[in-house]
């Protein structure tokens, strides 16, 4: 009998990933953008064996060299090669976007899970907690958390989840609100079950959909945060490669060697328009109301 | 003008919409050469069940089709107009003169923002610009539609009515602009029975004092026999049937119409009828549905598996002056293997009791006792603590359950099983059949039950364990419901509304499986449902409620004999079915049931046709009819008694 | 609907606090507090000791804050740890150069982002719909520095026509400001209407398909009375928490965009203030923008109320 349940559930586990896997191909522009994520990801990881450069010797010979063979985009004031830069500039934003994202959507939904769960005080507490850090620009406690504990990595990541959990929390719970008054819930409520009994085998496979799209939303406003600091001079330090800061860095120089501040530009956009392609598809194709998971 | 001029003609419609894309591209049809017509002054009926294209055909009346279908062949004309060959200035023109729409939900069919005045100000197209005029006209088209206070309601919201004076006003603006042809889509679907009788009389009174020429949709073939002149009855696309209401109905040709009329339960009819055998009749045009009657027979001597005592329910915050609490003084038994019916109308609080029972909502006063495993249980518990006597069920004596879910023990939790309305809803999207069933088996360790056992129990193959319910149809996710009620192996199956969502060839199946399952597994059933006919079909016993009280309980014969409450009397009054004389209307009471229960007194005394004073302020009292028949009235007996509505089979 | 009203203050006025709180307990976890700062790392024990009792950084932090709010509530919000001037003077001046940028913003950012929304939910997968919704998914994956970095080399290195930065300091006067204003109101406009279009589109199109324009359209009416009388004002009331939220948003983006022109506001304000940790500024630039957050949020809540019938009047007809 059990082994009937085990098996029974590894496959509904893969027909999910099917589900998902299946979703995105029917879509194009969840494929595209998907396409642009990973190709992304891939130059991040496998820059060091794309260029011969290294991302942080400088080279007073090639300073501001004009795009050539030897450097394809040219150089910067302290001659790097800009190519070499804009493609590790990736590692920096990719790692701490995709940690913290990981973290806020977890914690969120599981902050969620509880405050619509439990409903009551427990959901009024938790909700007006969250509304107030809403109520604080998210650039200004970014600065602040940042200004008391340093722009380590881990600092950065902990600021974004704490300025995102409670739109996480806030979609996700108006989500797990409609599945709670589905009959079916009254039927594990009315057979005993517990609350994380309920909430994981009934709740969260129905709202994975809503899940998976504010992930890839979330990750695209991360990332636009997180280079945001970067070019203020709060985030990557100097000399880290890493687009938002090569803009602030080359902007002053743009009449002189505009690639330098074009390439890292089109590098982020091209993968924050990946991300929202990705969520537009997701959400498409799931039959979400993209606009709902910005609102919460 | 000529009498027995053309208003509608349907000719050869086919409407189709395209699906998949690349080598999967195909073309369905919603209609298939629909060929229908109808005379100034007649009235047409569309009948048939979901998915027959009933819908799509009246939307072409008016030339509007889903954005993703077209017509791929044929005309429709209405008042000379070939529909779908007008411009758009041309259809605009035609909507406005000619036809006028009584949607199927007035609830959504009325913008929301907007003042009903202003919504009818808008077909009043004669009187644009005279804000005085337009007001007038207004007020007097919902005088016309009977809706109560017409002057005040002009600068109300759609919002600030109930679903019935919703639908009046959307028939008020349908008859604003005087068109030559009024369609209604399903008009009293989701009305409550007295409701859908009052909109009713009032349509047909309209109908014949300005002869207006009418179509009307509707799955409930009674509706179509009272309101009609014609009937075309549709399936899956094509007409199988047209003609005058009183031949088609009354000595059908086609079998499928014969099946269909079969299936309906009705309230002069016990037992339940047979079902519409969709695959039998495909397979052979000729096939001739049975039309034997499966008769429910109650069980004898049967132990009491639940007794409800005093069972109040309060949703108000803080009293309320004038109005009492949703559920007060509930009574009574249900013994094992019998399905006891309990009904009202939307708000009679019989949804309240059954989660109420079921632990999910928290009495304000009262007792519920489960005989044997909740017993026991109950007793190991308190004695010991631990163990939870988990299988070891004796039978006997009870104990009162705990009033929340979470403080019953798992046998207690066991006993008690749910089904719900709505199959869509019931079950999880994403677990399989057998996931969903496996469940409260592997939960309560129920010992001998298996998935395999449990759907060859509703009648359903084994191989289906593999479905998720999107694969499945109505009647199949509903028949897994019960699957996974019953794998718990219950004492009592509480079940709300089971078959209300379902076509009436579905139906039928499902009742019957209801009634071999209380009578094989010695299972109570607590049936809720607003439907007498399907109470008549089902029932041993049947409890009345009115604003959460009990107004009438008795033997399922003595309900529908010629004792009754007055309110039992005003729904058996209200049941519109086929062949019925539809010459009386019903007596002028108000059709709303109202908002909370009064504080004092009958809970219907402000409906009551032979209210007396002291119906206003004190509880009425138990009258015995016989000694399983009570009535709770001031009333005599005498003044209780009328004619029964049928003569008793 | 008074008390739906007097619920929703009550809240906003919970929210800002709380806000407020969070805030200045994060500041406390301040390695080294504004006596240091201010006197640098060298200073003697003595000196910071004296320039503590001075700034009353010795009393308890809980302490400091109900003095601090004592003081707000009669419009005292201290003294800048590093101009030493007022920080109500100080922001004051700082916000009217935000608030010039923000109010341009804001009028035309909204009124062009619901046009344009309207436009493409109404012409629903035709060209004028791709073509914007388009626009709007760049404005959504564009950050603010890259609109401005690329406005900034567009316009005043290429076309030297707008002033790239603004070389007037914080005492400026509005008419000095105005010709620097146009580049940063496009940058924060061109973000900002994204996602109110997105929504506008998305609500258009959900109403679109509603029964009750259907009905509408059977009525045989003309299409402006459709779209204004029927579609628009259910459009409107999800569109309206979106905005409600960019014009809160705009408190933090104005950030980077004052950052970029050099634009003496609020944000140029805010990244100086954290720089040198002016413990009274970032305070008081905090209840603003929660002011802002909740103000706005109160607004569009009141519109609703105003906009939909169901919330103001309860089911009374019965």
């Amino acid at each position: 009998m059990t082994a009937v349940t085990v098996s029974s559930r590894f496959t509904q586990n893969r027909a999910s990933a099917r589900r998902v896997v299946r979703s995105i191909l029917s879509s194009k522009s969840a494929t595209v953008g998907f396409g642009l994520v990973i190709l992304q990801i891939i130059l991040a990881i496998f820059a060091p064996v794309l260029t011969p450069y290294n991302p942080t010797t400088n080279d007073a010979m090639s300073a501001l060299a004009d795009p050539s063979g030897a450097h394809l985009l040219g150089a910067d004031a302290l001659g790097r090669d800009i190519l070499t830069r804009t493609l590790y500039g990736g590692q920096y934003a990719l790692t701490v976007s995709f940690a913290a994202t990981v973290i806020t959507v977890a914690l969120g939904s599981l902050i969620a899970g509880i405050a619509a769960f439990r409903g009551g005080i427990v959901d009024e507490v938790i909700t007006r907690v969250l509304d107030s850090i809403l109520a604080i620009p998210a650039i200004l406690s970014l600065l602040v958390i940042v200004t008391v504990f340093g722009s380590g990595q881990w600092v950065i990541v902990f600021a974004a989840v704490v300025v995102y959990t409670g739109g996480v929390t806030r979609v996700v719970r108006a989500a797990i609100l409609d599945v709670l008054s589905k009959d079916f819930i009254t039927a594990a409520r009315a057979r005993g079950e517990g609350m994380f009994s309920i909430l994981l085998r009934e709740v969260f496979p129905n709202v994975l959909d809503v899940i998976l799209v504010e992930f890839a939303m979330r990750a695209s406003w991360i990332v636009l945060l997180i280079s945001s600091l970067s070019f203020l001079g709060f985030g990557a330090n100097p000399p880290t490669p890493d687009w938002g800061l090569m803009v602030a860095e080359n902007r002053n120089l743009m009449a002189i060697a505009p690639l330098s501040t074009v390439a890292p530009i089109v590098a982020l956009a091209t993968l924050i328009v990946g991300l929202n392609l990705a969520a537009d598809g997701l959400a498409k194709s799931f039959g979400i109301d993209r606009m709902k998971e910005v609102l919460g | 003008m000529n009498t027995t001029e053309q208003v509608v003609g349907v000719d050869d419609l086919t409407v189709s919409y395209r699906t998949g894309s690349g080598a999967n591209a195909r073309q369905v049809d919603v209609l298939k050469n629909v060929s229908v017509s109808l005379e100034r002054g007649r009235v047409l009926g569309l009948v048939g069940e979901s998915g027959s294209g009933k819908s799509t055909l009246a939307g072409a009346l008016l030339g509007s089709l889903r954005s993703t279908s077209f017509i791929s062949g044929g005309t429709v004309s209405v008042a000379g107009n070939d529909v779908f060959a007008l411009g758009s200035a041309e259809l605009r023109r035609f909507r406005i003169n000619e036809v006028a729409m009584v949607p199927q939900n007035a609830g959504n069919a009325l913008t929301p923002t907007m003042k009903i005045r202003e919504q009818i100000a808008e077909s009043l197209h004669g009187l644009r610009g005279d804000k005085r005029a337009q007001r007038e006209r207004a007020e007097e088209l919902l005088r016309l539609v009977r809706l109560p206070n017409p002057r005040a309601a002009l600068d109300r919201y759609p919002h600030q009515f109930s679903g019935g004076q919703q639908q009046r006003i959307g028939i008020a603006i349908a008859l604003a602009s005087d068109p030559t042809v009024l369609v209604l889509d399903e008009p009293t679907t989701g009305l409550d029975v007295v409701t859908q009788a009052a909109i009713l009389d009032l349509l047909l009174d309209l109908q014949r004092s300005r002869s207006m020429s009418m179509v009307i949709v509707s799955h409930d073939l009674g509706v179509i026999d009272k309101m009609c002149s014609d009937v075309a009855v549709l399936r899956m696309g094509e007409i199988v049937e047209f003609g005058g209401v009183r031949q088609v109905l009354g000595s059908p040709g086609h079998p499928y119409t014969r099946g269909l009329i079969a299936s309906v339960p009705r309230i002069d009819r016990p037992g339940i009828p047979p079902s519409l055998d969709h695959q039998a009749l495909d397979a052979d045009a000729e096939w001739v549905q049975s039309d034997e009657v499966t008769l429910r027979v109650a069980p004898v001597d049967a132990p009491v598996v639940l007794s409800v005592r005093d069972l109040s329910v309060d949703y108000r915050r803080r009293p309320v002056a004038g109005t009492g609490p949703t559920v007060q003084g509930v009574s009574f038994d249900v013994a094992a293997g019998e399905i006891v019916a309990l009904v009202g109308e939307s708000g009679s609080g019989k949804s309240t009791i059954a989660t109420t029972i079921a632990g999910l909502q928290r009495p304000a006063a009262g007792s519920i006792t489960l005989a044997g495993a909740g017993a026991a249980a109950g007793a190991g518990r308190r004695a010991a603590g631990a163990g939870g006597g988990a299988g070891s069920a004796a039978r006997g004596g009870g104990a009162p359950l705990a009033a929340t879910v979470a403080r019953r023990s798992k046998a207690e939790r066991q006993a008690v099983q749910l089904i719900f309305q709505n199959a869509d809803t019931s079950l999880n999207p994403r677990k399989s059949v057998e996931a969903a069933i496996q469940r409260p088996i592997d939960l309560f360790k129920v010992r001998g039950a298996s998935v395999a056992g449990a759907l060859s129990d509703v009648e359903l193959p084994g191989s289906y364990s593999e479905r998720l319910p999107g694969q499945l149809s109505g009647g199949e996710r509903q028949r897994v419901g019960i699957a996974r009620a019953i794998s718990a192996q219950p004492q009592l199956v509480l079940a709300d509304e089971i078959v209300s969502a379902l076509d009436v060839s579905v139906q039928s199946s499902i009742l019957r499986l209801v009634d071999t399952l209380a009578t094989s597994k010695q299972i109570g059933f607590l049936f809720i449902t607003h439907d007498l006919a399907v109470v008549r079909a089902i029932a041993d016993r049947v409890i009345v409620l009115y604003l959460g009280r009990i107004v009438e309980e008795g033997t399922v014969e003595q309900i529908f004999a010629n004792v009754s409450h007055p309110y039992t009397r005003l729904l058996l009054d209200a049941v519109i079915e086929l062949g019925d004389e539809h010459s009386d209307t019903l007596e002028k009471v108000a059709d709303e049931v109202p908002l909370a229960p009064p504080e004092h007194g009958c809970p219907f005394a402000s409906r009551c046709p032979i209210v007396r004073d002291v119906c206003l302020t004190v509880t009425p009292p138990d009258l015995a009819v016989s000694e399983t028949h009570h009535i709770t009235c001031h009333a005599t007996l005498p003044e209780l008694i009328h004619e029964p509505a049928f003569v008793a089979a | 609907m008074t008390l739906l009203i007097a619920r929703r203050v009550a809240l906003s006025v919970v929210t800002v606090l709380l806000a407020t709180v969070l805030v200045f307990t994060a500041i406390q976890l301040l390695p080294g507090d504004a006596a240091t700062q201010i006197l640098g790392q060298n200073a003697t024990p003595d000196a910071v000791a004296t320039l503590r009792g001075q700034l009353g950084l010795d009393q308890p932090a809980i302490a400091r804050f109900f003095s601090w709010l004592g003081g707000a509530l009669h419009g005292d919000f201290g003294t800048s740890l590093v101009s030493h001037q007022s920080v109500g003077a100080e922001v004051g001046r700082a916000l009217v150069n935000t608030s010039l940028l923000a109010v341009i913003t804001i009028v035309v950012g909204i009124t062009l982002a619901l046009v344009l929304g309207m436009v493409a939910g109404l012409l629903r997968d035709k060209w004028p719909d791709v073509a914007i919704s388009t626009i709007a998914l760049v404005g959504m994956s564009v950050p603010e520095f890259v609109v401005a970095t690329v406005l900034v080399l567009l316009f005043s290195i290429t076309i030297p026509f707008f002033p790239a930065v603004v070389v007037a300091g914080q005492n400026a006067t509005i008419a000095e400001l105005l010709p620097s204003v146009t580049l940063p109101a496009v940058a924060l406009i061109f973000v900002l209407s994204a996602y109110i279009i997105r929504m506008m589109r998305t609500s258009v199109i959900d109403v679109s398909d509603s029964e009750f324009v259907r009905t509408a359209v059977l009525k045989g009416n003309s299409l402006g009375r459709i779209v204004f009388k029927h579609i628009l004002p259910s459009a409107m009331l999800p569109t309206l928490n979106v905005i409600a939220m960019n014009v809160a948003w705009l408190v933090g983006g104005v950030v980077v965009v004052e950052s970029i022109f050099n634009y003496p506001g609020i944000g140029t304000l805010m990244i100086q203030s954290v720089q040198t940790r002016d413990l009274p500024v970032i305070l008081l630039i905090t209840v603003l923008s929660a002011v802002v957050f909740v103000v706005c949020n109160l607004l569009a809540d009141l519109i609703s109320i105003a906009l939909n019938p169901r919330l103001r009047h309860s089911r009374s007809a019965r």
